[in-house]
This record gives structure tokens, C-alpha cells and sequence, in this order.
């Protein structure tokens, strides 16, 4: 792979246009660090994330097949390189069909949060935390069956077989502990209930979003 | 102020630092980095964590000035480096936290 490739994409829920009020802008630098001009102007409440690759990690999740390259070269836009150096890579690329090993990862990780005691008396980090692992594991499993989504909601629903209630209210709490820091005494209190309940069915939970039951 | 569990991983981080800077690890130590500050936010300001950036507010606007405050206000400056979604290729960044801020605040709980 050349050495000179240097690309800058949208990438995330502003390139899909599904982005919320409090979305990341998240932005894509393959082979450089410069600047970005975005072209379009955004509100404070939506930071500006850099994804940076060198050329070297690159290649590596470009031979890797890896789902994230997927998503770049699927839903990106690009804001700056060659298109048609661009539309190449995406031609060679082939998206792996086995995910197991992140799958595996993500629950083990889950294991960590369900053994760790008392994290639940927390219940925002607690269910950020188990939000994160369990948007990830279900991103992957949609993925191992073609189903390439990276909505939080569908990964949640869709790929762990969670409830809407469970989905909405991981959703929020990982919204409240990474952006906004707001929440209403009556949400606080059903996030603490929601906190107990995965706590005390952590098994059931974990069975769910490893299989398809 | 922080659980034996919460400190033993985070020793475990300091000791192998190289190894928490990417991968599993790095997201396991997030984990336990999110729990210590909710540990502390119960001991300091008896009250939940609701937002990491929230709580570094809180813990820049206190009157307690204690060298575990400020020891804290340093590490937590540089948290960003933990939690940055563009480490790729600056892992060293994450190793200098942990070696570092991380590493020189568990030595003033602990003295």
C-alpha cells in the first residue's frame, strides 16, 4: 500500500444524517493529523471526534477486513484525498464474515462489570459501561450475519435481542454519562431500578446477548 | 475513599501501563477508571457520579484544596487520554497517563 495516503472522511451518525442534537462529529484521518475543514458548521453541544490511523495500522484492519473500514468505506464521505485512490481501496476491500474473537472480547468485559462488586450502586457508569459492550457485541453479531447496522438502538435490539425498554434505558444512561450530565430525579430513580434489575439478571441478560434467544 | 477491588486493578494498570494503553485492557481499565470515580464522587461530595466531565467541574470548583484534591484535578485534566477515540498510534499518551497522573494520585491516597 502506498505511503502517500492520506484521506479524511465523516464518518458516524452525521454521515448516515441520523445524527441527534448531542452527536459526535466524527471524523476519520488515514496517514495525517492536519486540520479539518468540515464545511458545514456545528452547534457546541456536538464535539468533534478524530479516528486517526497511521498508514501502518491502516494496512493492518485493511487486511484485517475489519468492520469499522467497512463502515468508513460504506457510509463515509469523503472530505479530502483522491476519490478515485478512495473508490480503488474500496473495491479491494473484503469485510471479514467471522467476528467471534470481539464478540468474545465484549462479554468478557461484560463478565468484569457483573463480577465487580457494588458497581451497580453507581448506575450511570454501571450502565454506560454495560452499553458499550453490549451496542459492540450486537454491532458484531448483525455483522456475522450480513446485517451490517451501526445504529445504537437496532444493535441493541436487533443484534442482543434486548427489550425496547432495556435498549432505551442503556441509551440514555450512556447519553447522560458521556454528553449531557442532566437527568430528572423520576429518570434517575428508574436507571437505579434498571441497575438492580441487570444486576440481579445478569445471567438471563448475558445468555440473550451472546445467543438468539 | 476507593474499594480494594477498584484499587487492585488499577495498581495491576500502573504496573503493566504498556499493555492497558490499547485492546481489552485499555477498555477494561476505563471501567475501572469510571467506577473509581464514582467511588470518589460518593466519598467527596456524598453524592452519584452523573458525568465525567461533570465531576471534573465539581472537583476544579471545591474549596477543599487537600493534596488528594489536587492531586486528582491533575489526573483528571488529563483523563481525555484514557477515554480518546483517536488513540491510534498514540498509545504513549495513554502510558504517560497511567505512569503519570494515574500512578502519582494512587501514591497520595495511599500515603
Amino acid at each position: 500500500m502506498s505511503q502517500e495516503i492520506k484521506f479524511t472522511l465523516l464518518i458516524g451518525s452525521f454521515a448516515r444524517g441520523t445524527h441527534g442534537a448531542d452527536s459526535d462529529v466524527d471524523i476519520l484521518r488515514i496517514g495525517h493529523f492536519d486540520k479539518v475543514k468540515l464545511g458545514f458548521s456545528v452547534s457546541n453541544s456536538n464535539p468533534i471526534s478524530y479516528i486517526d490511523f497511521d498508514i501502518h495500522d491502516f494496512t493492518d484492519i485493511f487486511e484485517d477486513g475489519s468492520l469499522f473500514l467497512y463502515h468508513a468505506f460504506n457510509e463515509g464521505v469523503l472530505i479530502d484525498g483522491d476519490p478515485e485512490s478512495w473508490y480503488l481501496l474500496k473495491e479491494k476491500f473484503e469485510v471479514s464474515s467471522s467476528f467471534k474473537k470481539y464478540i468474545d472480547e465484549y462479554a468478557e468485559l461484560l463478565n468484569f462489570i457483573k463480577d465487580y462488586k457494588g458497581y451497580e450502586s453507581s448506575p450511570l457508569p454501571y450502565l454506560s459501561n454495560i452499553f458499550m459492550c453490549a451496542k459492540n457485541i450486537g454491532i458484531f453479531k448483525l455483522a456475522e450475519k450480513k446485517e451490517y447496522n451501526f445504529e445504537k438502538y437496532m444493535a441493541l435490539t436487533a443484534g442482543c435481542g434486548l427489550s425496547d425498554e432495556d435498549a432505551r434505558l442503556l441509551l440514555k444512561a450512556n447519553t447522560i454519562y458521556e454528553r449531557t450530565g442532566k437527568v430528572k430525579p423520576d429518570l434517575m430513580s428508574a436507571l437505579e431500578r434498571a441497575a438492580i434489575e441487570w444486576k440481579n439478571n445478569f445471567e438471563f441478560k448475558m445468555d440473550l446477548l451472546r445467543n438468539d434467544k | 475513599m476507593i474499594s480494594e477491588d477498584t484499587k487492585k486493578n488499577i495498581i495491576d494498570a500502573i504496573k503493566y501501563a504498556d499493555s492497558y494503553a490499547s485492546g481489552s485492557k485499555r477498555r477494561h481499565l476505563q471501567v475501572t477508571f469510571d467506577r473509581m470515580l464514582a467511588e470518589l464522587s460518593k466519598s467527596i461530595f456524598n453524592e452519584e457520579i452523573t458525568n465525567r466531565m461533570e465531576f471534573r467541574i465539581k472537583v476544579n470548583s471545591t474549596q477543599n484544596n487537600s493534596k488528594i484534591i489536587l492531586s486528582l484535578r491533575k489526573m483528571l485534566k488529563k483523563q481525555d487520554h484514557l477515554f480518546s477515540k483517536d488513540y491510534h498510534g498514540k498509545t504513549g499518551e495513554t502510558v504517560s497517563f497511567i505512569k503519570n497522573e494515574l500512578a502519582k494520585f494512587f501514591e497520595v491516597i495511599d500515603s
